[in-house]
């Protein structure tokens, strides 16, 4: 898990229909078993991608083969059905994280803790939770990715630094074991591939790739990351500006299969979704950019010739500060 | 004489019962009576059609088997054409040495076991295509004279007017031409080249049934209609030449080739109850418009009815002339026994054309096949059809046992070529029927060619590649030359059924299989386990390149292979399951897995962890003890980017860090503070 920042934006679809469907789970409980599913249009996918790329918010598997969007508070409707249309409370997560072993509909609160409902839901900040966010915790403060255990594996360990008994270490312990972090084999065995991987390019001394690999829009980069820090302490870390300039050089590359499968005629409906998750993606940049400032994400959508693709759908994307209030309020 | 030569009558009606022939006098108005000095041998009537062209008609009664009255009847009224209306001229004449019967026209009563008029192919047509086209044109163009129109599909053998079985139960005719193979040649001289016509009418249940007289009327009328199209048409040479003309005239050939009943047919449904361990499944098998052929992909762990399924199919259209060949203990067998009581099985398929459903039926009893249990619903389904089916669909199955031995296996020698062409699927230890030729290079030129295009293309990429002399295909791999016998197993399995399939074609189209089309190629095929010893790549590419190069087989195959069910749409994949009970039901595939990894295959439709066991044993044992844990962390590292040298250089070099970092002090992990640069705000 690593610290994900979330673009200050509101897709349309949420700020639309998003926000009459809550109204609607309101009034109306019986809908709330089934709330309908708007949080897969191509809006609310571009702009996650804006925060973690192609990889999944808990594992950092890649999701180059696909993904769900996954609510961090379950939308069930026992636990948190109001914010089923709530972009703060999404990731894209891989299918093993979202599938009912590992998340599911789980989460867990500390013992004494009360359980914030509808009523109270001006209270989420305090409520004890043990998940950690990574769009809120200071994740990369909490966990890293342990090279040097005795036994040989490679895990996702809690930094010592987090003082044990605190909320912080609770949490962080509770994240890694109720995710199964570390026991599931679809999530270490990417994690020692990436180490094995990580290994070699340092034997081949591409020095340049290690560190492009340890980007955050990298699958596994906190393995890469962690070689990086351990094994080559004089090679600077990847900024953030680094990290967007590979992302959207890694970005247009997609974009440049995807006009060879139009040229082609072999685009399916499959293809033309995901390039318009990428446009989504890109004028969320544009509104909030991680890194790098307004007028260079400007300049390379320009350069690139997105400019005309993306300006209207930047349009379309509200400010998270303009999103209408008024109807969470009890 | 001269002039004796000519046709007296235009039509000559024979019946072989009192009943039948008091009846079919009483479907003219204009009937008198002539006396031959021997007795009040015949009737003659003129009837006049509804376009008002007059025909001269002979009626007679010939009592079964009276092959003497027959061809002197013949004799005396010289007819341009027969009809045999009744229920009982029929087998007895066909296999008489004396008279050849070419064609007759019965109306029969549907009781099962009533009637057993043979009806039997057209091999090929010469010179009866003539006959056949007349018939097909007639029933494709003119109003059935009784009530309804007559719907049809009109061919070598069968009309057929279907309605709804209701009050008055006629529910179908059909017009049999019986082939050459019964002496054309004597036959036309017999009845002085006057082809015979067999139509066949179903009435009620019962000889008392009211509306036997109906449908015999009917059936007359057909007759008579049929008669002067067909005089008109064809203008038919005097009787004394030996033979019709070969060629029909120019309009005739001209008109649109009407499709035999069944010949187009695709089975759209199976139906199965009490087989096997079955209980109640209706399978839908029709054609799934979005893609390309025809098939139907069962799935299911074992034991969840795929070959069951496929037997049950098999055996439904063998139906009860050629399944008892299969042994009428094995198929009591077959049924379902839960613990004390043996239920009766039910097995149905339907056959679609056009848009028409036909349901063949076929009840298994204590008794065998028992088609006097079906219900009156049911009872529909005639041996006839079953026969036309025979003749117009080839059917092709192939059990999981399907092979190539040298080994000589007579045990089926003795059973029909219907029944030889499936019996892999019944008895696994039998070789496929086209095993011999195809090893002993005896195979004939057409099908080698159309086997030879279809390895060809089907093996592509693969290190086997073929190539083919007049009667034998060969096999090189490499430099080597194989001979068929010499083929490595893991393609046998394969390359057996498709030369088989194509040898099949051959005996069974002559004319398509000459043409070397493997587009025309038609067929219903069902596979047992199509993956079978295929290597994975080969599992992957099967099922596209068939759809390709045999567009218009119909394919019923099952798999355990996620690589072969991937190349399936959803709608043309049949999951099977059984339930708490152990009963087979089936689950509805909801979404594609052609979009999806093997993984996904695995875990989603076929519920099976796609990871090792031995793999989670490892990460079980790995908690236990540090060398159990490293052993793991090596497998978890190895992956096709990476060999276990690799991985174990990779753990070394960590080795080695971890002893200068220790011999530095350096005691945590990751000695440096969390990077300034980049962080996210908070």
């Amino acid at each position: 898990m690593r610290r994900l920042r979330r673009p200050a934006v509101v897709p349309p679809t949420l700020a639309d229909k998003g926000v009459r469907e809550r109204d609607l789970l309101v009034t109306q409980p019986a809908r709330r078993s089934k709330p309908a599913s708007h949080w897969t249009e191509p809006d609310v996918r571009g702009a996650l991608r804006a925060m973690q790329g192609w990889v999944c918010a808990y594992c950092l598997k890649d999701l180059a083969d696909g993904d769900e969007v996954e609510h961090f508070r379950p939308k069930a409707q026992s636990l948190y059905w109001w914010l089923a249309y709530e972009f703060t409370n999404y990731f894209l997560a891989c299918h093993g994280c979202n599938s009912p072993t590992n998340k599911g509909t789980r989460f867990p609160i500390e013992e004494g803790s009360a359980r914030v409902v509808y009523e109270t839901r001006d209270s989420l900040d305090a409520e004890g939770r043990l998940f950690a966010d990574p769009s809120l915790d200071p994740v990369d403060d909490w966990f890293h990715v342990d090279l040097f255990r005795l036994d040989g594996l490679i895990k996702l360990e809690v930094r010592p630094q987090v003082v044990r008994g605190t909320v912080d270490r609770t949490r962080a312990q509770r994240t890694i074991d109720d995710l199964r972090l570390n026991l599931d084999p679809d999530v270490t065995q990417p994690r020692h591939r990436a180490f094995v991987e990580a290994s070699k390019l340092h034997e081949r001394n591409n020095i340049l790739e290690l560190r492009r690999r340890a980007s955050r829009f990298q699958p596994q980069g906190l393995t890469y990351l962690a070689y990086l820090k351990d094994f080559l302490p004089e090679v600077s870390l990847p900024t953030s500006d680094e990290e967007l300039s590979w992302f959207l050089a890694d970005v247009n590359r997609k974009v440049t299969e995807y006009d060879r499968l139009c040229r082609d005629g072999q685009a399916d409906r499959q293809s033309d979704r995901r390039f318009e998750e990428i446009l989504w993606m890109l004028a969320a940049f544009w509104v909030d950019p991680p890194a790098l400032d307004v007028s260079r994400i400007e300049a390379w959508l320009d350069g690139h010739g997105f400019i005309a693709l993306v300006g209207p759908l930047r349009d379309r994307l509200l400010p998270s500060a303009m999103l209408p209030r008024d109807t969470r309020r009890p | 004489m001269a002039d004796e030569q000519q046709p007296s009558v235009d039509l000559l009606i024979l019946t072989s019962k009192q009943n039948d022939y008091d009846g079919v006098e009483l479907s003219f108005n204009d009937v008198e009576v002539r006396d031959h000095p021997a007795g009040r041998l015949w009737r003659h009537a003129t009837w006049t059609s509804r376009d008002g062209r007059p025909l001269s008609i002979a009626i007679a009664m010939v009592p079964p088997g009276d092959t003497q009255k027959f061809t002197w009847m013949v004799q005396q009224v010289r007819p341009r054409l027969i009809v045999h209306v009744g229920v009982a001229i029929r087998a007895s004449w066909a296999s008489s040495d004396d008279v050849r019967v070419v064609t007759k026209v019965v109306v029969t009563d549907p009781h099962p076991g009533a009637d057993e008029s043979v009806s039997l192919p057209i091999q090929d047509g010469q010179p009866f295509e003539a006959l056949r086209l007349a018939l097909a044109e007639f029933a494709s163009t003119a109003p059935w004279a009784f009530g309804e129109p007559l719907r049809a599909s009109c061919g070598d053998l069968l009309v057929s007017s279907k309605a709804t079985p209701s009050d008055n139960e006629l529910t179908m005719w059909d017009i049999n031409v019986c082939d050459r193979s019964y002496g054309l040649e004597d036959l036309l001289r017999e009845s002085h080249g006057a082809p015979l016509i067999v139509v066949r009418g179903v009435v009620g249940r019962g000889p008392t049934h009211p509306f036997v007289h109906h449908a015999r009327k009917a059936a007359v009328r057909f007759a008579s209609e049929f008669a002067v199209h067909f005089r008109d048409k064809l203008r038919l040479s005097p009787p004394s030449r030996p033979s019709l003309p070969s060629h029909p005239p120019a309009s005739v050939s001209a008109s649109p080739h009407a499709n035999d009943l069944f010949r187009e047919a695709v089975v759209s449904e199976v139906s199965i109850r009490g087989f096997k361990s079955i209980v109640d499944l209706t399978v839908d098998l029709s054609h799934n418009p979005d893609s390309e052929g025809h098939w139907t992909c069962l799935a299911g762990v074992n034991g969840a009815g795929k070959s069951a399924t496929q037997q049950a199919l098999v055996l439904a259209l063998l139906g009860p002339r050629y399944a008892p060949e299969l042994g009428g203990a094995w198929l009591r067998r077959m049924r379902r026994t839960d613990g004390t009581s043996t239920s009766d099985a039910v097995l149905r398929a339907s056959l679609r054309e056009d848009s028409d459903d036909t349901p063949l039926t076929l009840p298994i009893t204590d008794n065998g096949i028992d088609l006097g249990t079906l219900s009156k619903r049911e009872s529909i389904s005639l041996p006839g059809f079953w026969d036309l089916r025979a003749s117009n669909q080839l059917l092709l199955a192939y059990g999981p046992g399907r092979n190539l031995s040298e080994h000589d296996d007579n045990r089926h020698r003795n059973k029909s070529r219907e029944v030889q062409r499936v019996m892999t699927l019944f008895d696994p230890l039998t070789q496929v029927t086209g095993a011999e030729a195809f090893l002993r290079g005896r195979m004939l030129a057409p099908a080698v060619k159309l086997a030879h295009q279809l390895l060809a293309t089907v093996l592509d990429g693969m290190p086997i590649t073929v190539t083919s002399s007049d009667a034998a295909l060969q096999f090189k791999m490499g430099d080597a030359l194989l001979d068929p016998v010499d083929l490595p197993d893991g393609f046998r399995a394969t390359i057996a059924w498709i030369v088989d399939l194509c040898a099949a074609w051959n005996e069974f189209d002559v004319k398509a299989a000459a043409t070397g089309d493997l587009s025309r190629l038609r067929a219903l095929v069902v596979i047992d386990e199509i993956d079978l010893h295929l290597h994975p790549r080969l599992q992957r590419e099967l099922v596209p390149r068939l759809r390709k190069l045999l567009p218009r087989v119909q394919w019923i195959v099952s798999t355990h292979s996620p690589l072969v069910l991937a190349s399936f749409d959803r709608r043309e994949i049949v999951m099977l399951e059984n339930d708490e009970h152990g009963r087979v039901r089936q689950r509805e595939v909801d979404r594609q897995v052609s979009g999806m990894t093997i993984d996904e295959v695995y875990r989603w439709l076929m519920e099976t962890e796609p990871r090792s066991v031995a793999l989670l044993e490892k990460a079980a044992a790995a908690d236990e003890s540090p060398e159990a844990a490293r052993e793991y962390a090596l497998l978890l590292g190895q992956s096709p980017e990476h060999s276990e040298d690799d991985v174990r250089r990779a753990y070394a070099a960590r080795a080695d860090r971890l002893r200068q970092r220790q011999a530095a002090g350096i005691r945590e992990s990751t000695s440096r503070p969390a990077r300034d640069d980049g962080e996210p705000e908070t």
